[in-house]
């Protein structure tokens, strides 16, 4: 935006978060949070020809039938696992789901000790829980798909309890974790935690996918399309968590913003 | 998605009725209406307030606890970091995320749905035992504090004594 001398600093700042807003609501209005199934050719059209960005789109297309687009509005990794846990344990429906049913349900006590008062965040927690019942209960995908995509309600609720559960794993390890902070605005972990995991809206990053993919013992693969030279006509691949889960994520990232491959 | 809000603002009531905090105590303006509060605060002892009742108004939005509440003093109040007219200006109670108009506010001390209300009274008693003259919501209480510590005294003392006179 260009600045105006005739406006004082405050009118500036004022324009300035007007048209963070309105870029907002207008990401709002015309993303889902989780969208239906988008064949990956439609990806290659994002970029231009000759790029590192294209040719990584050729070779998704040789790997991948689909994405799913996340909202891209800060949240978008913790919501791409969160549909992932339940689509996962959706199509499993064992002992797997009872695993990550019974270490949900317990998370709340580990939490508290991390400083969230029980109070303040229990009905997140039973949130949670509820929408991994509805996983266990329902036979139609199609009803939990709905339950996620509603707007200021359980992805939003399972979103702020996944972020808790982040920041209690960190500060349980904070002593391991401390040298994964890549952020040289940040020393210790509690902080990191309280401005970059705790807020809505405040993307992740590699120590806090780390920490998700371990607290839930499960194996987050993403594919990095981030315009590096690629190597033997491949992306860059990196997973976390549990190698040998049977419950794999694959996750596509590209600059500030994850999606959900098929 | 109220309805969730309600419950939230339900269970916390419930919960600091039973469990209160020191200096504290928490009610309904009016029963049928769970998103205004009543609050009555105890100055600090070993504060300029002590001895105080500072009686305030807690008022949440429909969209809480996306949106923070908002604090007014219904006492009179002479700090830093209250308004004229009472509004209680402390980071906790800011929307979340990071905004232009003040870059010395970074987004962990501002609102965010994961702090519950017991953390807002807790930044409220802090904030009467240390008053922030960074980032004043009144500017002559502030330059006062600042430079004529035995007047604010006085000032305070006043309003002290009138909390106590209203109880």
């Amino acid at each position: 935006m260009p600045s105006d001398p005739e406006m004082s600093a405050a009118e500036q700042d004022q324009k300035t978060q007007a048209q963070l807003d309105s870029i907002a609501l207008e990401i709002k209005a015309i993303q889902p949070l989780t969208s239906g199934l988008i064949s990956i050719h439609g990806l290659q059209a994002l970029f231009d020809d000759n790029t590192n960005f294209k040719k990584g789109c050729t070779y998704l297309s040789q790997s991948y039938a689909s994405y799913r687009a996340i909202r891209g509005d800060g949240n978008c990794y913790y919501r791409a696992f969160l549909y992932c846990l339940c689509e996962k344990l959706f199509a499993e429906k064992g002992t797997e789901l009872k695993r990550v049913m019974d270490y949900v349900k317990g998370s709340i006590d580990t939490v508290v000790q991390y400083g969230y008062d029980r109070f303040a965040i229990e009905m997140f927690h039973e949130e949670i829980v509820d929408l991994l019942e509805a996983v266990s209960s329902n036979d139609d995908f199609e009803i939990i798909h709905k339950m996620l995509n509603e707007e200021n309600a359980t992805s939003d609720y399972c979103v702020w309890y996944l972020r808790v559960i982040t920041s209690a794993y960190l500060k349980a390890d904070g002593d391991r974790f401390v040298h994964f902070l890549d952020d040289p605005n940040y020393f210790d972990i509690p902080t990191f935690c309280s401005r970059e995991i705790d807020p809505m809206g405040r993307e992740i990053n590699m120590v806090g996918v780390l920490a998700l993919a371990e607290a839930f013992s499960v194996k987050v693969e993403i594919e990095y399309l981030d315009g590096r030279e690629m190597s033997e006509g491949k992306l860059t691949k990196h997973s976390f968590g549990n190698e040998t889960s049977s419950l794999v994520f694959p996750l596509l990232y590209r600059p500030g913003h994850y999606d959900i491959l098929y | 998605m109220t309805e969730y809000g309600k419950e939230l603002l339900r269970r916390q009531l419930a919960e600091l009725n039973k469990n209160p905090i020191d200096l504290v105590s928490v009610g309904l303006k009016d029963d049928a209406d769970l998103y205004d509060w009543e609050i009555l605060i105890m100055g600090p002892d070993g504060t300029l307030y002590e001895g105080g009742f500072f009686k305030a108004r807690l008022q949440f939005p429909p969209d809480f606890p996306n949106m923070p509440p908002t604090m007014t003093f219904e006492s009179d109040m002479w700090h830093p970091n209250v308004y004229e007219d009472g509004k209680v200006c402390i980071s906790i109670l800011h929307p979340p995320g990071e905004d232009a108009m003040n870059a010395q506010e970074s987004a962990d001390e501002r609102w965010r749905p994961i702090l519950g209300v017991e953390q807002i009274l807790i930044s409220v008693i802090s904030m009467l035992s240390d008053p922030n003259d960074e980032s004043p919501a009144n500017l002559d209480a502030a330059v006062q504090w600042r430079n004529d510590r035995p007047a604010f005294k006085k000032k305070v003392r006043q309003i002290v004594r009138k909390s106590q006179d209203m109880c």
